[in-house]
């Protein structure tokens, strides 16, 4: 028998050994290339696993609403909503032409004008409608054309319409509130949103097991009550755009402050415009509040302020006469009376407030400056106007865009500083807001007390704890409280020696008030000859002011003093409803 | 154990689907009340009163004269 060469027996055990080496190889390649993936390259695996995993989201927090009183409860004025946006993809809109009849009537608005949208050219993304309802969404859903698309959304809503809007104010499109509240109080209305890291599923649910999950809840904004009466807000508005109709006046505004407290009950302007429509807005003006926000020469409703610095200054008493020359020259400029009669003659602090002299207010200043208008006389009455009076700065109003004023300064300027400031002291020459006549008509005839006026009554945060704001007293003898006992019945006299359209029962209710026609300065310097802005300040009360009412109407046209024709029956109506809708309670005595 | 880690993860995750419907639930009727509350300040602000029926048949209390005692 032949043995087997040895050569035919290592052939194949070479084979196997190379196969085997082979695989060995290969094991030792994958074993490399899982060390290199699993272990070197770790990290970065690991991020972009978890960038398909974990999902980062916001939860928004919820705005803070709006509230304000009616009667003894509260009803909302801004609230949420969410609603839907509608848009078009114009490049999938294939018949414009036929779409936009069907649409129009389910959204409102103009075929026409959806049919230009969805002709856009160069553009994928055409608003069609904001605050689309569920009804609607669902309708526009059956019509089921490509290229038409909703997104929800947040929207504020206004439930009481345009009332109150620009001291309420607007929330853009960002969620950014503009104006008014919503501007002032953004942050604290806005809240904080909260945040949610964890690893979901493929469609984006997370898992509740994955330990690594983070949840920020979101802290919602805080709900605010305001001071603002409705019923009183919404008669003011009422009477405010009767007012500024009749007397052909370009725009106006008014309001109603509470004189012990300086709570705002009711505040307003007219022109005005509808927050849930801001974006269709074109004055931009329309959006703020002039209240606050519109400083002008104040006129003569400034007269008061001088007769009550002067008294509380101890340079003469309510019952001091004086002669009047009828005019005073002053740095080679004469100054007279334009309202009323202003002839020479003796004349008493009473006639100053009710004839409004010019020369009487003037005469007010020379005393505080021993007899003359000199640097005591102007350091006094500056004194009094920027730390009593507090003009010249924010009173604090929980407003947007609240204006300063200008008060001049008493240095000596070598440009008739000394005319300034007679002017100052009949309202010329400086400027002052509405709500900083209010608040220091308040404080003159409350007792001496300037009260920073608010808006906001009560913050209920989240967790419906409630915080409410305490009266402030900025500043405690504004005046002493015998002047300010005294300012009273000076102010009452000059009610009851003008005509109202019904006269007010003074033995019942006490009603003080003191006009002013304040010429318009002309851009370049001077004054206009042939336009004015007409303003009112004065109290309604019984045994004490209660409500401080003020009114500016700008450049009414109906002829006559602007203070007179224009704003004293807007304050004679106003004070009249106080006391018909029983807002003031009779005199017990 | 594996299987019981297996059991638990999978228990717990089926709880995650849970909250997250009721999620979507609170949400939802988180929306529902928010539409309620617009319709009923709505149905109750200050104008729609003034322009109902029943406000308009009313006539003016004002007092045209004060009582003294």
């Amino acid at each position: 028998m032949e043995l087997p060469n040895k050569n035919s027996y290592s052939q194949p055990a070479a084979t196997i050994r190379f196969i085997y080496g082979f695989i060995v190889l290969i094991f030792i390649l994958f074993a490399i290339r899982l060390f290199y993936l699993q272990v070197i390259r770790y990290d970065y695996y690991k991020t972009q696993a978890l960038n398909d995993q974990l999902k980062q989201y916001v939860i928004p927090a919820n705005r803070g609403t709006i509230a304000a009183h009616d009667g003894d409860s509260t009803m909302p004025v801004v609230l949420n909503q969410k609603l839907y946006l509608l848009y078009a993809d114009p490049v999938f809109i294939k018949k414009p032409a036929e779409l936009a009849p069907k649409l129009a009537p389910i959204i409102g608005g103009d075929p026409a004008k959806y049919e230009k949208l969805m002709k856009t050219k160069n553009s994928r993304y055409v608003i069609l409608g904001k605050k689309i309802t569920k009804q609607q969404k669902i309708q526009i859903d059956k019509l089921k054309s490509p290229g038409l698309g909703t997104v929800e959304q947040n929207y504020r809503i206004y439930p009481q319409g345009t009332l109150a809007a620009q001291l309420l104010g607007f929330v853009d499109d960002e969620g950014n509130g503009k104006y008014g509240v919503e501007q002032y109080l953004n942050k604290d209305l806005r809240g904080v949103d909260g945040k949610l890291k964890a690893i979901t599923d493929a469609n984006g649910v997370p898992l509740a097991a994955s330990s690594g999950n983070v949840k920020k809840t979101p802290k919602n904004g805080d709900n605010l009550v305001l001071t603002i009466d409705l019923a009183l807000q919404q008669k003011l508005e009422s009477i405010l755009v009767d007012g500024i109709k009749n007397s052909k006046a370009s725009s106006g505004s008014a309001l109603i402050l509470d004189a012990n407290s300086g709570a705002v009950k009711a505040m307003a302007n007219s022109p005005t415009y509808d927050p849930a429509k801001y974006y269709e807005v074109e004055n931009g003006e329309l959006f703020s509040n002039a209240a606050v926000a519109h400083p002008i020469e104040i006129g003569s409703t400034m007269k008061p302020l001088t007769t009550a610095a002067g008294l509380d200054k101890g340079v003469y008493n309510a019952n001091t006469t004086y002669y009047d020359p009828a005019s005073w020259t002053v740095n080679e400029f004469k100054i007279k009376n334009i309202e009323e009669d202003g002839g020479a003659g003796t004349r008493s602090v009473a006639d100053i407030l009710n004839l409004s002299l010019n020369t009487g207010a003037t005469w007010e200043l020379m005393q505080m400056g021993g007899g003359q208008i000199n640097s005591k006389a102007r350091e006094t009455w500056y004194d009094y106007m920027t730390k009593h009076f507090m003009f010249g700065k924010q009173t604090g109003i929980e407003q947007g865009y609240e204006a300063t004023g200008i008060v001049p300064s008493p240095k000596e300027n070598g440009a008739g500083i000394n005319l300034t400031y007679a002017n100052t002291s009949f309202g010329q020459a400086m400027m002052a807001t509405p709500i900083q006549l209010a608040s220091a008509t308040a404080a003159v005839v409350n007792g001496g007390k300037y009260y920073r006026p608010y808006l906001v009554e009560q913050r209920i945060d989240t967790n419906g704890n409630k915080t409410y704001t305490k009266p402030k007293v900025i500043k405690k003898d504004v005046v002493s409280p015998k002047v300010s006992k005294e300012m009273v019945p000076l102010l009452e006299n000059v009610v009851n020696n003008h005509t109202f359209a019904k006269k007010f029962d003074q033995s019942a209710f006490s009603v003080g008030g003191k006009t002013g026609t304040a010429q318009i300065a002309k851009p370049g310097g001077g004054y206009y000859e042939d336009k004015f802005n007409g303003t009112y300040m004065g109290f309604v009360g019984n045994e004490k002011p209660q409500y401080v009412i003020v009114v500016f109407v700008f450049k009414p046209t109906i002829g006559g003093y602007a203070g007179s024709a224009a704003a004293m029956p807007i304050f004679g109506n106003l004070a009249h409803m106080l006391i018909d809708e029983s807002y003031v309670s009779p005199k017990q005595n | 154990m594996l299987l019981l880690y297996l059991t638990q993860v999978t228990k717990t995750n089926a709880y995650g689907y849970q909250i997250n419907n009721l999620q979507q639930q609170q949400s939802k009727l988180k929306a529902e009340h928010d539409d309620l509350a617009v319709t009923s300040a709505r149905l109750q602000s200050m104008s729609r009163t003034q322009n109902s029926s029943v406000a308009k048949s009313m006539v003016s209390a004002s007092p045209t004269t004060t009582v003294h005692n």
